[in-house]
C-alpha cells in the first residue's frame, strides 16, 4: 500500500561501517514512540497527521513527506486518499467511508485495508488526536 | 555593496565560496558586486556565469601573513569591499587573526576568535568534545607514525580518515590506512584524525551567529544519499528538534561568531544526534537555505551592514531539497592570462555562448536524442557534457537523459534534459531493449548516445533491434571496442606508425613476482593499471605488494605494469563515421583533474601530428563513433605516450560545443547518416567545470524512484 522510496534508493544515507559505541554513555530519550491506540470509539475520536508531515502531488506521483526524518514515502491511491482525509482530521469511520465511495469493494475489505494503514501510521507515531 | 568571498575551488570537493554567492545573488535585493578571491588560478567555481563580478588572486594563506594583508587592502583600496566572507577552511583562521586590521580600514567580517577556531578543529574536536561530554563517534587525533596503527587497531576498521581541514576518506584495514593517511593529510608531515564509523542516519546543521552571539539563523539537513567518498550528494530539510536543541545548547558552550556547520550520526534506534565533525564556515549546500527561505548568507550580510535585524529567528521550510551536480563553462583565455599576469580579471558575465553556430543547419530539424551517463554522483559520467553540447545545437529538438539511478543529477538539470527515464540495471540486453522500446514508444527517439564503457556490450548486442525501431546509432564493432581495450592495445599491434607517438613499454604481471620483475627490468617507478580503470603508482619494490592487493581485491588476475613518465596530460577527442574517418578531432591540454581522475578544467592545444596518428590508428582499428586518446606529453623528449583511448564521449566534450566543433551534434548527424563539414575548434577559450547544487522537488525524485520517469520541460 505504500512504498518507502529511501528503500528503493541505490545508496542509502549510512555508512556501510559496523556500530559501534561511543567513548562516552548517554542516556536514551524516547520520543514519538506510537501511542498503539486502536480505535475503540472509531467514529467519535477524530484523527490528523501530525504537524511534521507533508503530503504533496505532482502527476500521478503523491508523497508523504517526513519532515523530521527528511524520508520520502511514494503513495498509491488508496494511501493518497486516506493521507488526504487525514490531513483534514478524520474518525476511523469516515476513513472507511472514503474507502467505499472511492473504491469498489466491500465493506469489510475497506474496514480492515483502513485498520491495517490506520495501525501502520500509528505505529510509525504519524498521527495524533484532535483535541 | 561589495561583497569578497573565498572559496571557489575544491573541484569535486567544493568549497562553498559558490553557494554562498549564489545564495547572496538571490537573497540580497541591494545591488551587489561580488569579489572572488581565491589562492590558485583555476578557482573553476568562479568562472561560473553569472556569479562573480571581478576575480582576484590572493597569495596562499600559508604563505607569510603580510602579504596576504598587503594584497587585501591593496585590492580593498581599489574596490572598497563592504563585507569579506572567508569561505575556505585552509583561511579562516587567517582571516580570524587579520579581523581587527581588517574592520579599521572598513571591511566587515564575521569571524570566531582564533583560540575558538583551533579549540573545534579537527585534531582538537576529540578532545573538546570528551571535555564537554558530548555524544560522538571515538575519535583520536594521531600525529606520530608510530602509534597510526595502534590507534587504528584499538578504534576497529572500518574507520573515518580525516585531514585536519575538510577532506576525509574510508580505511578499511591497516595497508589502506597509511596509503589514505600519506595521500589526504600528508602525513606524518601533518596528523590525521581517525574516527569510529557509526552506522545510522547522518544530518547537517548550519549556523550563523551574529556579533553579540545571538543565533541569526539555523538549518538542518538530513542526508538522503551518500557517495563512496562519503559525501552527502542529497539533502532535505528537516525539522528535528533533537539537533536543534543539540545546537542551542552548543553554542551556550562555546563563543562563536559567524557561520558554523556540524555533521551528525545518529545511531539506529536513537533520537540523540552524535557529534561528526565541525568546519568553521557556511557549507557547499547553503544555496539550500535560500530555497528553505532562511537565506543564511544573506542574514550575515545583513547583521554585518546592521540592517534593522529581524525580530524572530525565521524557521527553515522543511521538504526543501538539494542534490550536487555540475556545471560547466568556457573563460576566455585572454581573461585568464591577465589574472595570472596582475592578479585580477572580470568576472564571467556572459549568458549566451561563444559558438552557438547554426549557419550551415538553417533548419530546426527537431532531431530527438537519448543519451545515457547523466550521473555525478561518484563520478562525471560523459552523458552530461554530451547533453549541454546538444543542447546548444539548434538542429536538436529534444534531448532525453537515460539514468541508471534515483540521484543521477543531469535527470534533474531542465537546462540539459527535457524528460529523464531510469534505465535497468542489469546484464540482459533484452531487458534494456524492452525498457528503451518503451520510452521510444511514449517519446520516438532519433539517435541514441551510450555513455558509459561498461554498457556498451549491451548496445551492441541490441543495435539491429534499435536500428529496427528507427533509433540511429553510431557504435564501434566489438571487434573494434576490443582492439582498443588495454590488454590488446598494450599487447597486440603497438606501432602507432610514427616515432614520436609511442606506447609505452608494457609487461603484464600476472602476480606480484612480476611486479618485482618488471619494477626490475624498467629500473625506476612503474605504474600499475587494471585492466579497466585505475593506476597506481609504485615507486619501490616495497610498494608492490599494495599496488597487487589494490587491483586484485576488484577480482583481476593481471595488471599492466610501465615505466613511471611524468609530463603533461593531453586528450584527444574525435568522432569516426562508419567508413572509419575522422569527421572531427579536439585535442585538449589538462589544467586540473580531480582525484578521481575527471577533467575540471582544460585548454584547447593544436597538435596536428599527434591528431593524424590517432585517427590513423583508429581508421586501422576500424573505428566508428567517438573515441577519446589520453596521452602523455614528455616536453624533454618531445614524445606522446599513449595512455589509454576511452570507447566512448569524454568527460569534458561540451567543451567541443563551445570551440564551435560540437562532437556530440557531429556524432547525431553521423548516426543519421550525414556527413557534417570538418571545422577547426576555437584555441581561446579555457573549459571550466564546478560543482553546483541543484534544487530538486521531492516529488519528482519520487517520481523517478517509482515511475522510471521525470519530466523537467513540457
Amino acid at each position: 500500500m505504500i512504498t518507502t522510496i529511501k528503500n528503493l534508493l541505490r545508496k542509502a544515507a549510512s555508512d556501510s561501517g559496523v556500530s559501534t559505541a561511543s567513548t562516552l554513555g548517554f542516556v536514551e530519550s524516547p520520543a514519538r514512540s506510537p501511542s498503539r491506540r486502536t480505535p475503540r470509539d472509531p467514529d467519535q475520536i477524530r484523527y490528523t497527521l501530525h504537524r511534521w508531515l507533508e503530503i504533496r502531488r505532482d502527476g500521478d506521483t503523491r508523497i508523504l513527506i517526513d519532515n523530521q526524518s527528511g524520508s520520502i514515502t511514494a503513495c498509491n491511491d488508496t494511501a493518497w486518499l486516506l493521507l488526504s482525509l487525514l490531513r483534514e482530521g478524520a474518525t476511523f469511520g469516515q476513513l472507511v467511508d472514503g474507502v467505499l465511495q472511492a473504491f469498489d469493494i466491500g465493506e469489510a475489505q475497506a474496514r480492515e485495508d483502513t485498520r491495517w494503514f490506520f495501525n501502520h501510521l500509528d505505529t510509525l507515531g504519524y498521527l495524533e488526536k484532535v483535541a | 555593496m561589495r561583497i569578497a568571498i573565498t572559496g571557489f575551488g575544491g573541484l569535486d570537493l567544493p568549497d562553498s565560496g559558490l553557494s554562498v554567492a549564489r545564495a547572496l545573488r538571490a537573497g540580497l535585493t541591494a545591488d551587489l558586486t561580488i569579489h572572488a578571491l581565491g589562492y590558485d588560478p583555476v578557482m573553476t567555481s568562479a568562472w561560473m556565469p553569472g556569479v562573480a563580478d571581478f576575480v582576484h588572486r590572493l597569495p596562499r594563506p600559508d604563505e607569510r601573513e603580510g602579504r596576504l594583508l598587503a594584497r587585501l587592502l591593496a585590492l580593498h583600496e581599489r574596490h572598497g569591499f563592504d563585507v569579506l566572507i572567508p569561505c575556505v577552511d585552509d583561511d579562516i583562521a587567517v582571516f580570524s587573526s587579520l579581523a581587527s586590521v581588517l574592520r579599521k580600514v572598513g571591511i566587515r567580517l564575521l569571524v570566531p576568535e582564533p583560540a575558538w577556531i583551533s579549540r573545534l578543529s579537527r585534531a582538537n574536536l576529540p578532545d573538546f568534545v570528551f571535555e564537554h561530554q558530548i555524544l560522538a563517534p571515538a575519535s583520536i587525533y594521531v600525529s606520530d607514525p608510530e602509534r597510526l596503527r595502534p590507534e587504528a587497531e584499538r578504534l576497529r576498521f572500518p574507520l573515518l580518515v580525516k585531514n585536519e581541514t575538510s577532506r576525509q576518506q574510508i580505511a578499511t584495514n591497516a595497508q589502506e590506512l597509511a596509503t589514505v593517511a600519506a595521500r589526504l593529510g600528508g602525513f606524518p608531515d601533518k596528523g590525521v584524525i581517525l574516527q569510529q564509523i557509526v552506522a545510522g542516519e547522518e544530518f547537517s546543521a548550519a549556523v550563523v551567529v551574529g556579533r553579540e552571539g545571538r543565533l541569526l539563523g539555523q538549518i538542518t539537513i538530513r542526508k538522503l544519499a551518500i557517495n563512496d567518498n562519503g559525501e552527502g550528494e542529497c539533502g532535505a530539510v528537516v525539522e528535528d528538534p533533537w539537533i536543534e536543541q543539540f545546537v542551542q545548547d552548543f553554542l551556550k558552550v562555546i563563543d562563536w561568531r559567524g557561520p558554523l556547520v556540524m555533521d551528525f550520526v545518529r545511531p539506529q534506534g536513537s533520537t540523540q544526534p552524535w557529534l561528526k565533525d565541525i568546519q568553521c564556515r557556511f557549507p557547499s549546500w547553503i544555496i539550500l537555505s535560500h530555497w528553505a527561505g532562511v537565506n543564511l548568507p544573506a542574514q550575515l550580510v545583513s547583521a554585518l551592514m546592521e540592517t534593522p535585524e529581524q525580530p524572530a529567528i525565521p524557521r527553515p521550510r522543511p521538504g526543501a531539497v538539494f542534490l550536487h551536480g555540475v556545471s560547466e563553462a568556457t573563460v576566455p583565455a585572454s581573461t585568464l592570462a591577465a589574472l595570472e599576469k596582475v592578479g585580477s580579471a572580470q568576472g564571467n558575465h556572459r549568458r549566451e555562448l561563444f559558438s552557438v553556430d547554426d549557419a550551415d543547419s538553417p533548419d530546426r530539424r527537431g532531431i530527438s536524442v537519448a543519451v545515457t551517463g547523466i550521473s555525478s554522483f561518484n563520478m562525471i559520467n560523459p552523458g552530461l557534457g554530451v547533453a549541454r553540447a546538444l543542447r546548444r545545437a539548434p538542429e536538436i529538438g529534444k534531448v532525453y537523459g537515460l539514468n541508471y539511478g534515483t540521484f543521477d543529477s543531469g535527470s534533474y538539470q531542465a537546462n540539459l534534459v527535457d524528460e529523464a527515464f531510469r534505465l535497468p540495471i542489469t546484464d540482459s540486453p533484452r531487458e534494456l531493449l524492452a525498457r528503451i522500446r518503451e520510452i521510444h514508444a511514449r517519446r520516438p527517439i532519433d539517435v541514441l548516445i551510450p555513455c558509459l564503457d561498461g554498457e556498451l556490450p549491451r548496445f551492441f548486442a541490441i543495435r539491429d533491434e534499435l536500428e529496427a525501431l528507427g533509433i540511429a546509432l553510431l557504435l564501434p564493432s566489438e571487434q573494434a571496442f576490443e582492439r582498443r581495450e588495454k590488454l590488446n592495445l598494450f599487447t597486440g599491434d603497438r606501432d602507432l606508425g610514427a616515432d614520436d607517438v609511442t606506447m609505452p613499454r608494457t609487461f603484464i604481471a600476472y602476480s606480484l613476482n612480476d611486479i618485482y620483475r618488471a619494477i626490475s627490468q624498467f629500473g625506476g617507478p612503474v605504474a600499475v593499471k587494471g585492466p579497466l580503470f585505475g593506476c597506481v603508482r609504485v615507486d619501490s619494490p616495497d610498494e608492490a605488494p599494495k599496488a597487487w592487493k589494490t587491483f586484485s581485491q576488484q577480482g583481476e588476475d593481471r595488471v599492466i605494469v610501465q615505466p613511471w613518465v611524468a609530463g603533461e596530460m593531453i586528450a584527444v577527442a574525435t568522432v569516426c563515421d562508419r567508413n572509419h574517418k575522422a569527421l572531427s578531432v579536439m585535442t585538449a591540454r589538462k589544467l586540473a583533474n580531480c582525484h578521481r581522475g575527471s577533467t575540471w578544467s582544460a585548454e584547447v592545444v593544436s597538435f596536428p601530428r599527434l591528431e593524424a596518428v590517432f585517427t590513423g590508428f583508429l581508421e586501422r582499428i576500424e573505428w566508428v563513433g567517438p573515441a577519446e586518446g589520453e596521452f602523455l606529453y614528455d616536453e624533454q623528449n618531445d614524445r606522446f605516450y599513449l595512455l589509454e583511448i576511452n570507447p566512448r564521449f569524454t568527460g569534458w566534450i561540451a567543451f567541443s560545443g563551445e570551440t564551435g566543433v560540437n562532437h556530440p551534434l557531429v556524432a547525431v548527424k553521423a548516426a543519421l547518416g550525414e556527413t557534417p563539414a570538418p571545422r577547426k575548434p576555437r584555441t581561446d577559450l579555457i573549459f571550466m567545470r564546478s560543482s553546483y547544487a541543484i534544487e530538486v522537488d521531492p516529488v519528482r525524485l519520487a517520481s523517478l524512484s517509482v515511475n522510471g520517469q521525470v519530466i523537467n520541460n513540457g
